[in-house]
Order: structure tokens, then C-alpha cells, then sequence
């Protein structure tokens, strides 16, 4: 390549990444989705068939918490381990980064709503809440 | 001597016996105190507008939030012929306008989700965090006899 040239990733944006098992994904959670500080499954949805999360090589928990449009200080975050979730039939990690969000990425959900509610709950078992909510201690 | 509260009681418990015993179709509150706290306490849910948490999660109709307390009064009222009390569930706010209840013991787990389409079942998914598992859908105006069983584990 010549010097000063973009390949095509770098033209279109970042380029696509494997995420390794070991590494973590941040979402938010939102106050509601707490019970006390125990979290529950409705914190899981399904967005067009995946659910947006952040691959932690590119942001950190506090980033994906600010990321929030609204009142980020409603929301926790969640941590999930991403070769956990690979070990839980029909879903998937990818990395789907956007133009300003380099660290986006999407767990794959399946689309059956029986195959669903069972996810929520194996997805809530590998939950940790790395920010607890404001007013609350970790 | 028996009161006059108590003759009523005994009326209804009559009229009991004349009604088919599954499905249950009852909108009627569950007649259990901790199980109406919750329902009181999760009506919260239906003041939630849309967008409530800046990721466009939808708003919950009070249709999808009574065909979730109609599936906890069947399955209360299956139960009580048996001197058996429902156990209480967390009442949440589910994905897409939909409710959750969900049950989490020390040996099992369970969780039934209540779409915000009418036309819709109930989906459901519980396991002892081993080999035991339960899942399905179920339409839930009714009591489905094998949900309240394990919801007695």
C-alpha cells in the first residue's frame, strides 16, 4: 500500500474484529430493570434480532454509561463475558462498530420467543454489574 | 356462631363448585396479600412512556399488564383448591411492551413473558439450574396445570 493510502475499512469506518471469549461486552441497564439491586430479565431485548453492546477493548464501562441519551445516572452497567455467551445455544458475539462508536457490537438473539425468554434467562446468569446504580454500593 | 361474613364466604365456596376447574377465565385479583403488594407495586410500568429509557423501549398497555394478572389469578386460583399458595413473582418490565414474571429460588427458576400482542401466547422457560427444564408457550387467560406444578417445587 503507498504510502498515505486508507485500505477500505478505514475508508467505510473501523474495521471488523473477531472479539476473543475471554474478553467482557458493557451494556446498560436501566433502573427499571432492577429489583432492589438485583437485576432481571427485562433488561434483555431483542432489537431486530440482536442487542447492542460494548466490546471492552474499545470502551470502557464508564464510557458505556455516559453513552446513555438519557439521564445516564438512571442506568447501571452489566458486564457479560463474551465466550459465555457463545456457549449458549443459538447466540452469537459480533463485532459491529459504528463510525462514532468503535466498540459496538451486537450479541445475535434468536428470533423464536420461546428460544428468547430461555436466553434472557441464561444471559441474566452470566450478568455481573460492574457500575451499580446511583445510590447504590457494588 | 357462624358470622354473617362467614355465610358468604361459604356461599361462594358453593358457587366454586359449579365452575369449570381449568381454564380459569378470571380477571379478578389473586386473593393473596404479598402476591396484590407486588401487582400494586408494578403498576408503576404503566406509567412508562415511550423511549422511557433512551433506547426506544416501548410503553406497556394496560391489556398486556391485565393478561398478566389474569395468568397469575388462574394459576393462584388452581393452586388455592389445593390449600396451596402461589409464590410471589417480580412483576417487570419486559422487551417490547411486554411483562415478565419471574420466580428465582435457591433450586429453581422460571420466567414467563406476557407479549403486548393480544393474539399471542405467553412464552415460558424454568430449570433447576441442572438437567430439569420447562419450556413453552401458553395462552395465559388459562392455568396450565404443569406450569403450577412446578411452580410448587
Amino acid at each position: 500500500m503507498q504510502p498515505g493510502a486508507c485500505s477500505v475499512a478505514d475508508e467505510l469506518g473501523f474495521p471488523t474484529e473477531t472479539i476473543p471469549d475471554a474478553d467482557a461486552l458493557f451494556m446498560r441497564a436501566h433502573r427499571m430493570h432492577f429489583c432492589g439491586d438485583v437485576l432481571k430479565p427485562g433488561v434483555f431485548r431483542n432489537q431486530q434480532g440482536s442487542m447492542s453492546v460494548n466490546w471492552n477493548k474499545y470502551a470502557s464501562a464508564q464510557a458505556t454509561k455516559q453513552q446513555a441519551t438519557k439521564n445516564p445516572d438512571m442506568n447501571a452497567v452489566i458486564s457479560l463475558i463474551a465466550g459465555g455467551i457463545r456457549k449458549i445455544d443459538k447466540l452469537d458475539v459480533q463485532h459491529t462498530p459504528d463510525p462514532d462508536n468503535r466498540a459496538h457490537s451486537e450479541v445475535v438473539l434468536p428470533i423464536n420467543e420461546q428460544d428468547l425468554t430461555e436466553v434472557r434467562v441464561l444471559l441474566l446468569r452470566l450478568a455481573i454489574v460492574v457500575i451499580p446504580l446511583a445510590g447504590q454500593q457494588s | 356462631m357462624p358470622t354473617a361474613g362467614a355465610a358468604r364466604a361459604w356461599d361462594r365456596e358453593n358457587d366454586f363448585e359449579v365452575w369449570p376447574q381449568v381454564p380459569t377465565q378470571t380477571s379478578e385479583p389473586p386473593r393473596n396479600e404479598e402476591l396484590q403488594t407486588e401487582i400494586e407495586k408494578a403498576k408503576k410500568i404503566l406509567e412508562l412512556t415511550n423511549d422511557w429509557d433512551g433506547q426506544g423501549a416501548e410503553s406497556y398497555a394496560s391489556d398486556t399488564f391485565d393478561r398478566a394478572i389474569t395468568f397469575l389469578a388462574a394459576h393462584s386460583d388452581f393452586l388455592k383448591q389445593f390449600g396451596l399458595a402461589l409464590p410471589v413473582p417480580h412483576i417487570g418490565a419486559g422487551p417490547n411492551g411486554s411483562i415478565d414474571l419471574h420466580w428465582k429460588s435457591a433450586s429453581w427458576e422460571l420466567l414467563v413473558n406476557v407479549p403486548a400482542d393480544m393474539t399471542k401466547m405467553a412464552s415460558f422457560y424454568g430449570d433447576n439450574y441442572g438437567v430439569q427444564k420447562i419450556k413453552g408457550s401458553v395462552d395465559p387467560k388459562t392455568c396450565n396445570p404443569g406450569l403450577a406444578a412446578w411452580l410448587m417445587n
